[in-house]
């Protein structure tokens, strides 16, 4: 699944640490969110995306694995 | 999912420690077995410490406190940890069986039948879980 996690972010000059705080998540779950590494629960996307007052498919892309 | 050290449980802990001490000087008293008395103690300092260091860490560095509280339940953390203790489980579970079965080739007899039990207990409480949490889930 990919997402414009990192896009938004900086767009809105908002460091890792400071969204981390704001989620109550690590500052490394944010990282491995940006690098596409970890898909987050549906609690946290719902919270990310009330951050950013977008909604959830504006920020996370799914992407069906090719057969 | 609350993590298993709930930060209600150390304020108590040092009381709990100071209890297990306790209850080891009363069965030294008593001669029961000193080395259970020794285990007790020990297990019980190591709770005392525990406690007054998390009492100490909350009291002392808060914005630190809560960053611990937050990194235990961070939940890409508690993925990590489920998937290594599901992997734990299995390295586990064959360790007992290769005990077993390292005890039986040396007839210890009773050490065998232990390393059993224990893997029974082991696999049991998988089993206990895994129908608990389907029956909540």
């Amino acid at each position: 699944m990919k997402n414009r996690l990192e896009e938004l972010r900086k767009q809105r000059g908002v460091t890792q640490e400071e969204l981390a705080e704001i989620l109550e998540v690590s500052r490394q779950t944010i990282g491995s969110l940006e690098n596409g590494r970890y898909s987050p629960s549906i609690i946290l996307a719902f919270k990310i995306a009330r951050f950013f007052k977008m909604r959830i498919e504006e920020i996370f892309i799914y992407e069906e694995d090719p057969k | 999912m609350k993590p298993w050290v709930d930060k209600k449980l150390i304020p108590i802990m040092p009381a709990l420690g100071c209890c297990l001490i306790g209850v080891s000087f009363l069965m030294s008293q008593l001669k029961v077995n000193p080395s259970a008395c020794d285990f007790l103690a020990g297990i019980g300092c190591a709770w005392v410490g525990m406690g007054v260091v998390g009492i100490l860490i909350k009291r002392m560095r808060p914005a630190y406190a809560k960053q611990r509280e937050i990194n235990k339940r961070d939940e890409r953390n508690m993925q990590i940890s489920e998937k290594s203790g599901s992997i734990a489980f299995l390295v586990s579970s064959f360790s007992f069986s290769v005990l077993a079965f390292v005890f039986l080739v040396l007839d210890y007899e009773l050490a065998c039948v232990l390393a059993l039990c224990a893997m029974a207990v082991h696999i049991a409480s998988f089993f206990i879980a895994l129908f608990c949490y389907r029956r909540k889930l």
